[in-house]
């Protein structure tokens, strides 16, 4: 019997529902190609790089007991009532003590940690020190920032992925089961695809969903806040104290309401992005809503505030939607730049672009599996 | 060419489709509650402003997300501080490094301009938690201390020359060129005029920290931690408004000598 499988979307299980369960079923449980979540774990393992390399040379000062919340420190707060909850979490720096250079070769050690990581050099190892560098070297609660849950919810998606990957499955290698498949390694892959996976999708699924959530609570917060409904919150952020000047301020004057425009209807839009963000995050024809906003965002804090890792991370939590297809044409794309020939693999040939291919980007295709349509 | 749908996989059986489902459900229901287990406003009410208690049913669901908050690390209730831009104060501090005579031996300045842009905006959150200042609690009766105890004191920010020792105290003169300095002052002479501003527990952990760490690098006997900071820039020039000049002055408030 030849049956048909559209490349937009995951397969369903042999045995789906109908209805509602069976799109819970379809959405969470559905095998996917890997590349989404292949392609999320490089560019979250560039983000941790990007964001613990610059920090190389301050390890003590930032996260050990002897740096700028230090152990005295830890047991006077642990006193306080005031703090919020969870504020004190685990670090593998803390059993370093007050020792440097042993704190220094667990930075380092989570720092190769993270290149093989990313590099998907036994991944379901390395994922799973990747998640404990994240997590550890955001515990300082002295230094906590709102990026920082960001950051370990990617991680830990991305090591609940890659610790299922591959392993609902016989013909594997105790190996292969312990330390994860050959195929996520990024350089010299062999030209065949890589086979559909469950875990590859409950995975990126869950960051999505997880991230969304993060998002409209965020937003909703924001509604709270009377200078986000004045929309006068992004002057704030845009003429930090210390950084302003007087005269600075003077030179609003002349465009006053031109600036006043810009700065409420920026404000209103950033809390519109949030609040709607689960209604265009799934859909391909609403991409530039969310690329666009997720690059909106970079720029903003690369210009207006001093939060280098904020828009970076949006950037990549964005691409974390995109469908196995969409990073299939990428890739091909990708394949066409000869520096990065190397590193987008072999394509698919017959590989078309997504949502150009077919009625509304239901390709569809021979395989073993059953008719799917386009996943939103 | 299509991808190989796991020449050696298996399809999931109904039990661990079902199994599956019930653990995403925990999990996303762990994630949520942190998030509505939190108090809301401040709304305005007859009483002043006050924040709105959080939800009960969120509240007591809490335990759910232990796991997922406290090793994990992954249950946030996302109400970020930055979401809150205009109660930010601006901070920097000055720390000047002594010797064992006492003598001024280096001062430093943080947020340091020559440290790199990531290890910068690290030191300004840390610097961040270092204000807002909170209203000192006004006093309900006369504090009494037990027989053969000290009347616990309260630090607070005074400035020069004040005396708490009166039973009887006037509100100062609004200086805010003044410098203030942390003093420790026994409950029961604590004012009992509004407006008096101490800095929070958690400020003070923080200062005498980072005093701490900078003698212990810089060999430092003791380290005088001076804070200033600057109330955010308001928007009166979008209004046409002129902005008040003293909005770019530091008050300047010093936490004291710290030492290792």
């Amino acid at each position: 019997m030849t049956t048909t499988k559209s490349l937009q979307a995951p397969a369903k299980p042999a045995t789906t529902p109908a209805g509602i369960v069976g799109s819970w079923v379809n959405f969470w449980f559905a095998p996917a190609d890997p590349i989404g979540l292949n392609a999320l774990r490089v560019l979250a393992g560039l983000l941790f790089l990007f964001w613990l390399l610059p920090l190389a040379g301050e390890q003590q000062a930032l996260f050990g007991l002897g740096g700028w919340f230090d152990a005295t420190a830890y047991r006077e707060a642990s006193h306080l009532k005031e703090l919020p909850p969870h504020l004190f979490g685990w670090s593998v720096a803390y059993l370093c003590g007050t020792n440097a250079v042993a704190l220094t070769a667990v930075y380092w050690a989570s720092i190769a940690a993270i290149v093989l990581f990313t590099l998907g050099v036994a991944t379901r190892l390395t994922g799973v020190l990747t998640w404990a560098a994240v997590v550890s070297y955001t515990a300082n609660p002295a230094l906590a920032y709102d990026a920082d849950p960001l950051l370990g919810m990617l991680a830990f998606y991305l090591m609940l992925g890659y610790l299922l990957l591959g392993q609902w499955g016989r013909g594997r290698s105790l190996v292969t089961r312990l330390l994860g498949p050959k195929e996520t390694w990024l350089f010299g892959r062999s030209a065949a695809p890589a086979e559909e996976s469950v875990a590859a999708n409950l995975a990126v699924r869950l960051f999505q969903v997880h991230f969304a959530i993060a998002m409209v609570a965020s937003g909703l917060h924001k509604l709270q806040v009377k200078e986000w409904w004045d929309g006068l919150a992004l002057w704030y952020a845009a003429n930090p104290p210390f950084h302003t000047t007087l005269d600075e301020v003077r030179s609003f004057r002349p465009n006053a309401e031109t600036m006043l425009t810009l700065f409420t209807l920026a404000s209103y839009l950033v809390v519109a992005w949030q609040l709607a963000f689960p209604a265009f995050a799934w859909r391909r024809g609403l991409r530039p809503v969310l690329l666009g906003g997720a690059a909106v965002a970079w720029l903003a804090c690369a210009v207006l505030v001093p939060l280098p890792l904020f828009g970076p991370l949006m950037v990549v939590a964005c691409l974390g939607y995109l469908s196995p297809a969409e990073w299939r044409w990428l890739q091909s794309l990708a394949a066409e730049v000869p520096g990065l020939r190397l590193l987008a693999g072999r394509p698919s040939p017959a590989l078309p672009a997504p949502a150009l291919a077919g009625p509304k980007g239901g390709a569809v295709a021979k395989s073993s599996g059953i008719t799917v349509g386009p996943r939103r | 060419m299509s991808r190989p749908p796991s020449s050696g996989a298996v399809p999931l059986p109904r039990w661990l489709l079902a199994a599956g489902s019930a653990v995403i459900i925990v999990h996303l229901a762990a994630v949520i509650i942190p998030v509505l287990d939190m108090p809301s406003g401040p709304w305005v009410t007859a009483e002043g402003p006050e924040l709105g208690k959080e939800p009960a049913f969120a509240h007591s669901a809490a335990g759910l997300a232990t796991v997922h908050a406290d090793y994990l690390r992954v249950a946030h209730s996302y109400h970020f501080a930055t979401n809150r831009p205009a109660v930010i104060p601006g901070v920097q501090i000055e720390v000047r490094l002594k010797n064992e005579k006492g003598q001024v031996i280096d001062t430093l300045h943080f947020p340091d301009p020559n440290a790199n842009p990531w290890v910068r905006q690290r030191q300004e959150v840390l610097l961040s938690s270092l204000a807002p200042d909170v209203p000192v609690e006004q006093q309900g009766g006369e504090v009494i201390p037990a027989p053969g105890e000290k009347v616990p004191t309260v630090p607070l920010w005074a400035l020069p020359g004040e005396d708490f020792s009166s039973p009887i105290q006037q509100p100062p003169q609004a200086d805010r060129n003044a410098p203030l300095h942390l003093q420790a002052v026994p409950q029961h002479r604590l004012p009992r005029y509004p407006g008096r501003m101490r800095p929070q527990e958690w400020s003070l952990i923080l200062a005498r920290s980072y005093g701490r760490y900078l003698c212990r690098t810089h060999g430092a006997a003791s380290a005088e931690v001076v804070r200033h900071t600057r109330q955010p820039v308001p928007p009166a020039a979008l209004f046409g408004q002129e902005t008040p000049p003293e909005v770019f002055q530091d008050l300047v408030a010093n936490f004291g000598e710290m030492s290792p």
